[in-house]
């Protein structure tokens, strides 16, 4: 892949502040970032354009919630990486589609980011 | 007399009319007779008193589960306007699912001379769903009949019910402390936006060592927690493979010991991530502690990592290993840069 094209991460949060602190720090560490606060506005941009990851809170606007946003995710591009967080409860085992994963809110920034490297290489090895 | 066709009751009553007819004797025996007759018809009134004052659902059953018998505070609890449609039921029927499969085992319990327990749900004859606890016994013959099976099932619908809404309302307070501290990192890291990447890692890594250790606490209705779990949670995101050696007691400590000690933990292996033993593959962290004697005993141990050298300024990390570690445990630290590597102790009243 050419590096001057950046990796690209769809960012779903519903509570602005928290959607600006992940924009932040996904922009910090060198990737193009698109917001959506529903699950209905991430599921249309990821039909318009794939991301190379999707981060998604659980709890988002709209009648689907960020599980639902992760299978969506994993059928359309099975490549992109996933991370779904949450202040709820540990997710089921069949909340989160094969190799995404969950952290807690509020989540170590550095954690985020060295688990996002991680499914990145996986999924290019 | 008392519902369904429990003739236990009724045995003295047979014995006591049978022996009535003639001669002097018989006579006697038959005053003395009238006499039990009368004891026999008052004891049995006021047996029936008792059952009927108990607001709990007593059910007499045949060995092979058939209810044979229910008294007035039962036929109220499950709502029951007609006696057949309860008399001559079976009671495995009552329960469904792991219930039934309960039931079925305190059937097999009671049936062999014991008793058991357990707490299950089923709806009444109306449809409306309520919380048992069920007692069954065995109930001893008389005059070479078979026994029967005792069934004592307490309406627990309230308390079971005021246990779950507990139950969401901390999970809601839960989501809550977490939501609210995800928020004040977002605002901190935006007011520091900047400043050194570094200090803003710090902090969020903070904020999730204090919202993983909250998030324990409250399971535990800030009580208690145990050790080793703390230990679990806080270190187990940092440390690969078995690089970190756990040993300890089953101990538990209380809200402010636990959150002290996560946040501890959570610098010391940030610290052995970026200088210590854990920013080399070969480098190890041994973590143990004991409780004996009154006395807490916690250590956190480097080896294999680089040399190491008494930093030269004692900043907020430091502080939070030594000073409010002492503070909330009420005991003491002892912090010493080894040339093997980091070495920590915490004694404290426990």
């Amino acid at each position: 892949m050419n590096p001057a094209i950046k990796l690209s991460v769809l960012v779903a949060e519903d509570e602005s502040l928290l959607r600006m602190m992940a924009t932040d720090m996904f922009e910090d560490a060198g990737f193009r970032v698109v917001e959506a606060s529903s699950g209905e506005a991430a599921a249309e941009l990821l039909k318009a354009a794939p991301v190379s990851a999707l981060f998604t809170d659980v709890e988002l606007l709209g009648t689907m919630n960020g599980f639902q946003l992760a299978k969506i995710s994993y059928e359309r591009d099975p490549h992109a990486a996933i991370l779904v967080v949450s202040g709820r409860q540990l997710p089921k085992p069949d909340d989160l589609p094969p190799g995404a994963i969950f952290l807690s809110k509020p989540y170590d920034l550095q954690r985020v980011l060295q688990s996002l490297q991680q499914l990145i290489d996986n999924k290019a090895s | 007399m008392v519902s369904g066709s429990y003739d236990a009751i009724g045995d003295k009553l047979e014995e006591s009319q049978t022996a009535g007819n003639g001669g002097p004797l018989a006579q006697t025996a038959l005053q003395n007779s009238e006499v039990a007759l009368a004891e026999s018809v008052e004891a049995q009134a006021f047996l029936k008193r008792v059952l009927d004052a108990s607001k709990d659902c007593i059910k007499v059953l045949t060995l092979d589960g058939a209810i044979i018998f229910i008294n007035n505070g039962g036929r109220d609890a499950m709502e029951v306007d007609d006696l057949d449609n309860i008399v001559g039921a079976s009671w495995i029927d009552i329960w469904s699912g792991a219930d039934a499969l309960a039931a079925q085992r305190a059937l097999e319990i009671a049936r062999r001379g014991g008793s058991d327990q357990f707490v299950a749900r089923t709806s009444t004859l109306k449809g409306r769903m309520k919380h048992w606890h069920v007692t069954v016994a065995y109930l001893p013959a008389t005059s070479g009949k078979s026994g029967h099976v005792l069934s004592i099932s307490r309406d627990v619908t309230l308390e079971t019910e005021a246990e779950a809404q507990r139950e969401m309302l901390s999970h809601e307070l839960s989501h809550r402390i977490k939501n609210s501290l995800a928020l004040a990192q977002a605002i901190g890291l935006q007011t520091f936006r900047g400043a050194d990447p570094s200090k803003q890692q710090h902090f969020s890594g903070r904020l999730a060592a204090l919202a993983t250790a909250q998030d324990l606490l409250l399971q535990t209705r800030w009580e208690s927690v145990p050790v080793s779990d703390l230990v679990d949670r806080t270190l187990s995101p940092m440390c690969s493979g078995d690089q970190c050696l756990i040993d300890g007691d089953d101990v538990r400590i209380d809200g402010r010991k636990g959150l002290a000690l996560a946040l501890a933990i959570h610098e010391l292996a940030t610290n052995a991530l970026k200088y210590g033993s854990l920013s080399v593959p070969t480098g190890k962290v041994s973590l143990s502690w004991s409780s004996s004697d009154g006395l807490f005993k916690f250590t956190w141990v480097e080896t294999g990592g680089p040399m190491v050298n008494n930093p030269t300024t004692k900043g907020f990390g430091t502080r939070l290993i030594t000073r409010n570690l002492e503070s909330d445990f009420m005991g003491s630290v002892e912090l010493n840069y080894v040339p093997s590597g980091l070495v920590l102790s915490l004694t404290a009243p426990i």
